[in-house]
């Protein structure tokens, strides 16, 4: 007999009570009872095994859309790709969305009509595959995508904002209304006075002396010739130092850019956008890429109970319509979620003709980098709280006068510079204890051609 | 009482005079002299008006081939072919103190997004403003992710992320490479895959190795440097 022939007959031969009944003689065999103790625990610890296996097999939807979709998809938002919220009743069936998912291009090649539509649909980008993914994985994210809940939905219409605005309005009329009172009591008062002296006047039998208008009286004529002296001479000399400063220049901006939305609230750093001021005399504008970095997803103001938006003027600013305009600007299509290009594949953008700000004449040299690198000024010192600004206006002086006294205040960072190193008295007294510091314009900061040449 | 009543009206009505003047203006002013003021040369933020006016080059894109003035040789890595970037490696020699800058960087220009502890959780997504997700730099895709792809997507921008190489110079990317390979390492390192280990070499003692921080007045030290990683970029390519 071979051995297959044994296990044949063996089989078919099989009887329970047999096999039990050998076993049981078996076990009584010491080596046999150690080899059985064995079997037994890796038994036990396969059942252990798996159903720790069960209780970890109940996928975590929201971490699985976290990990693997959440770069490209949001529920209920179009983002790279479409919004997932409600796909299994678009896709043609379950099984699809499972091939799709595993490998979309496969099915885009497969020439599956769906497949080749949304891929069309979505400026043929490529969804990456995701091979690794299990069908009971699959459908716990598409559960959690399903409970999905907009955090940000509205709860209720509330409208308390512009309370605040009417207030300080009926403030600014009462005082008004009070005012032309007053002034109304104290006329009225005078007339009185007048009347009540010439009756007294009469009684007692003086004569009444005549009253001079106002405009002749000589007084007053004389009064407010002194007045408008004084004034005009104040006007026209603070004027003739002032021209050609612009401070509190507050230019109407091609968009309304709010740097307290960016900067302030949004905690973007200045120099995120203001890239160049470590590099160059110009701080620069960003060009619209820069604002496309986050405005290709953020396509809506949604701080409006936060922080409504308004000018210096009062008007309301509608943040959503500014970011439209931005849109525009770029070349940006966000329906298509695309930049509309030219043949050669060039972007159709436009620039923005930004108002300069902060305009220093030609004849004087400023140079950013200089500033912000080696002297370590803080944007704020010179532009002031930018991040509370919504409109910026100009809030230094930027006249030489101002230059020159932060460079007679300013202490240089002399210790540990290399750059400063040919100082070498200014080192020599530091070491000797004969100095403790070392201003700007101690090394050359009032130089004339430092800044003008 | 007469005198009084008229030391009262002086007063009024220069209050009145110097008060009337609001805070903010719309209008820049005028200015003595606008041939002094305004640069007759062509400059960076004159109007567009006055330089389309005079046949500028507004909004032109530089001349095909240009290398930006302190940069290296380009990487002739192209937009749409990433297979080029991904054997990409890094042209600079880095030291402890990039990591630092790279740091700095990070915080500046990536952190708004993929958070300052790189888990793809910045305030920008925190506060539920971005649709999507921005990529945790400490998943397994990413450890695992060639340099030079990486370094792809800072320039040319992946999916919902924009470019960033008008923000980053080249050698500022890799130094965020630097840090972001140094902080995927399990509870961050002040070391990784990209830092040459050590101090970087003083401009006395080896000029053609000084780096760019501290190097204001070494121009000449410099661009032997920038020199010296043309060749290595070279090399890679």
């Amino acid at each position: 007999m071979t051995n297959v022939d044994k296990i044949q007959s063996s089989i078919l031969t099989f009887d329970p009570n047999q096999f039990f009944l050998t076993k049981i003689i078996q076990m009584r065999r010491p080596w046999y009872r150690a080899q059985n103790l064995f079997f037994h625990a890796l038994f036990v610890s396969i059942i252990l095994l798996l159903s720790s296996q069960v209780a970890q097999a109940q996928p975590d939807g929201k971490a699985l859309f976290q990990n693997n979709c959440a770069s490209c998809h949001n529920p209920i938002k179009d983002a790279t790709g479409p919004a997932l919220k409600g796909v299994e009743g678009r896709v043609p069936s379950k099984d699809w969305l499972y091939a799709w998912i595993k490998n979309s291009a496969t099915l885009i090649a497969s020439g599956d009509e769906y497949a080749n539509n949304i891929y069309n649909e979505w400026n043929k980008t490529a969804m990456t595959a995701f091979p690794g993914l299990k069908n009971e994985e699959i459908d716990a994210i598409l559960a959690y995508v399903e409970a999905y809940v907009d955090p940000n939905a509205k709860v209720a219409g509330d409208t308390t904002t512009g309370a605040a605005e009417e207030e300080g309005d009926s403030n600014t009329w009462l005082y008004a209304v009070l005012t032309i009172i007053l002034l109304l009591v104290a006329f009225i008062l005078s007339q009185v006075n007048k009347m009540l002296s010439r009756q007294t006047n009469e009684k007692e039998g003086f004569a009444t002396k005549k009253s001079v208008p106002f405009y002749r009286n000589k007084v007053y004529i004389a009064l407010v010739g002194v007045i408008a002296f004084v004034c005009l001479g104040i006007y026209m000399s603070q004027g003739g130092v002032n021209m050609g400063r612009q401070q509190n220049y507050m230019p109407s901006q091609p968009i309304f850019y709010s740097h307290k939305v960016h900067a302030g609230i949004n905690q973007i750093n200045c120099i995120y956008c203001h890239s160049a001021v470590e590099k160059s005399r110009h701080a620069m504008i960003p060009s619209t890429n820069v604002c496309m970095n986050c405005h290709k997803q953020i396509n809506e103001y949604t701080g409006e109970e936060e922080h409504p938006l308004y000018t210096n003027e009062g008007e309301k600013v509608d943040g959503t319509a500014e970011i439209q305009k931005l849109y525009e600007y770029a070349g940006w299509d966000p329906v298509k979620k695309a930049y509309n290009r030219d043949e050669e594949g060039n972007i159709l953008a436009k620039p923005m003709d930004w108002v300069k700000i902060h305009n220093l004449p030609d004849h004087v040299y400023f140079n950013h980098s200089l500033h912000v690198v080696s002297g370590k000024v803080q944007c704020q010192q010179c532009h002031g709280n930018i991040e509370e600004m919504d409109e910026v206006f100009q809030y230094a002086e930027l006249s030489m006068g101002w230059c020159i006294n932060c460079h007679r205040e300013t202490n240089v960072n002399f210790a540990s510079n290399n750059y400063y190193s040919i100082f070498e008295k200014y080192h020599k007294e530091i070491e000797e204890g004969t100095r403790t510091e070392v201003k700007v314009s101690e090394i050359g900061g009032l130089e004339c051609q430092k800044c003008h040449y | 009482m007469k005198k009084l009543s008229y030391i009262l009206l002086l007063t009024l009505c220069s209050t009145l005079i110097f008060s009337c003047e609001s805070e903010y203006k719309r209008d820049p002013g005028k200015i003595y002299a606008p041939d002094m003021t305004y640069s007759r040369a062509y400059d960076y933020y004159n109007t567009p008006d006055s330089i389309n006016a005079a046949g500028g080059t507004f909004n032109k894109l530089p001349v095909k081939n240009t290398i930006a003035r302190e940069q290296s040789i380009p990487t002739h890595i192209s937009e749409f072919d990433t297979t080029a970037a991904k054997a990409l490696k890094n042209p600079y020699d880095l030291y402890a103190k990039d990591l630092k800058e790279g740091n700095r960087l990070y915080m500046i220009h990536c952190g708004i997004c993929h958070g300052a502890k790189l888990d793809g959780n910045g305030p920008l997504y925190a506060s539920g403003k971005y649709v999507a997700m921005p990529a945790n730099l400490k998943g397994p895709a990413y450890i695992n992710m060639p340099e030079g792809k990486m370094y792809h997507a800072i320039m040319y921008g992946k999916n919902a992320m924009g470019a960033y190489s008008s923000q980053l110079d080249a050698k500022q990317r890799w130094q965020v490479l630097a840090y972001i390979r140094s902080q995927q390492i399990e509870g961050g390192s002040t070391s990784s895959s990209l830092i040459t280990p050590g101090e970087a070499p003083k401009m006395e003692e080896a000029p053609a190795k000084e780096s760019h921080d501290e190097a204001d007045h070494g121009d000449d030290a410099n661009h032997a440097h920038e020199g010296d990683d043309d060749h290595k970029a070279e090399a890679h390519n």
